[in-house]
């Protein structure tokens, strides 16, 4: 009898000293942000530009590559900056016009401007609060879309800032993916 | 009697080997929710609210498995959007001793994809 309570004694003791199960979490190498939400996400506004000078009473359109550092705010506050897509320039007719390349022929330079960080690395857990709190979502409503400043790529390598002072309402619905701000004509002085 | 004793030693020699430190969390980032936090392989609670913080949790293992240093892990919750975190920082736990660990907004934060 002795021997049994002893060993089961020392069950007890060796068990006790055995490391607990704490249930570790095994982590993928994933760290993406994904959204668990059924609903569509808005996630970003599309706008067209055609900027243009004018050459007595004719419209001239600007004819370069991208127009640079399109500086997007929503209600006031920073949106982000963007590039607009490429454009094949080959295919204008083309004239020099005070240091820039115009065409007869309209040009549009299309934007796609989804929410964009301060910054590339984030790097407090602040910064990624903001973006989760952000990314991806924006709730429905009416908002005011600004389009401050852009920049041309003139004949002699520098660039031309604009600010085209294009101030729109644009809706946000329900379940939509983006929305289309509109297409701007910009004359250029 | 020979077995009680020696039995009674033999429990006692690893039970002397056997300690514990004390870690607790606080989620005092604005606006998120801390889940699956984790510490090395420690699970330390699923979920934090804002402002919320962890019981303490015991971690137990032999004296000199001490101290234990990790990142804190977790995934970072709002808004239906999630993403995997760890502290930049790592923190040590010593036997015997309370390791508190608050995140806030300034906490500095590594995305491992991004590495």
């Amino acid at each position: 009898m002795r021997k049994i309570i002893a060993l089961l004694v020392t069950l007890f003791f060796i068990s006790a000293c055995q490391k607990s199960d704490f249930s570790p979490y095994s982590y993928t190498n994933e760290a993406t942000i994904y959204s668990d939400s059924k609903t569509t996400l808005f996630r970003e506004f599309l706008f067209i530009i055609d900027p243009y000078v004018l050459i007595g009473n004719d419209k001239k359109f600007i004819v370069c590559d991208t127009l640079r550092n399109v500086v997007i705010r929503l209600d006031n506050k920073p949106w982000g900056i963007f590039s607009s897509f490429e454009l094949d320039t080959s295919i204008f007719q083309k004239q020099v016009y005070t240091n820039l390349l115009v065409s007869t022929a309209t040009t549009k330079y299309s934007v796609i401007a989804p929410y964009l960080t301060k910054s590339d690395t984030l790097k407090t857990a602040g910064g990624y609060a903001d973006l989760l709190n952000n990314y991806l979502t924006l709730e429905p409503g009416n908002y005011i879309f600004e389009v401050i400043s852009f920049d041309i790529l003139q004949q002699d390598g520098t660039l031309k800032k604009v600010k085209p002072f294009i101030v729109v309402p644009v809706e946000v619905k329900e379940n939509t993916r983006n929305a289309f701000v509109g297409e701007f004509e910009v004359l250029i002085n | 009697m020979k077995t009680i004793l020696a039995s009674i030693a033999l429990a006692f020699l690893l039970s002397s080997c056997w300690d514990e430190g004390k870690l607790q969390v606080y989620n005092k980032i604005h606006n998120v929710k801390l889940e699956n936090i984790s510490f090395g392989d420690i699970s330390v609670f699923s979920s934090l609210l804002p402002g919320e913080n962890t019981d303490d949790v015991l971690v137990s293992d032999f004296r000199d498995k001490f101290p234990k240093v990790h990142q804190l892990e977790f995934y970072m919750v709002s808004n239906g959007n999630r993403v995997y975190l760890k502290t930049k920082s790592k923190y040590s736990l010593e036997y015997g001793e309370r390791l508190t660990i608050t995140i806030t907004d300034t906490t500095e934060v590594i995305n491992p994809l991004l590495q």
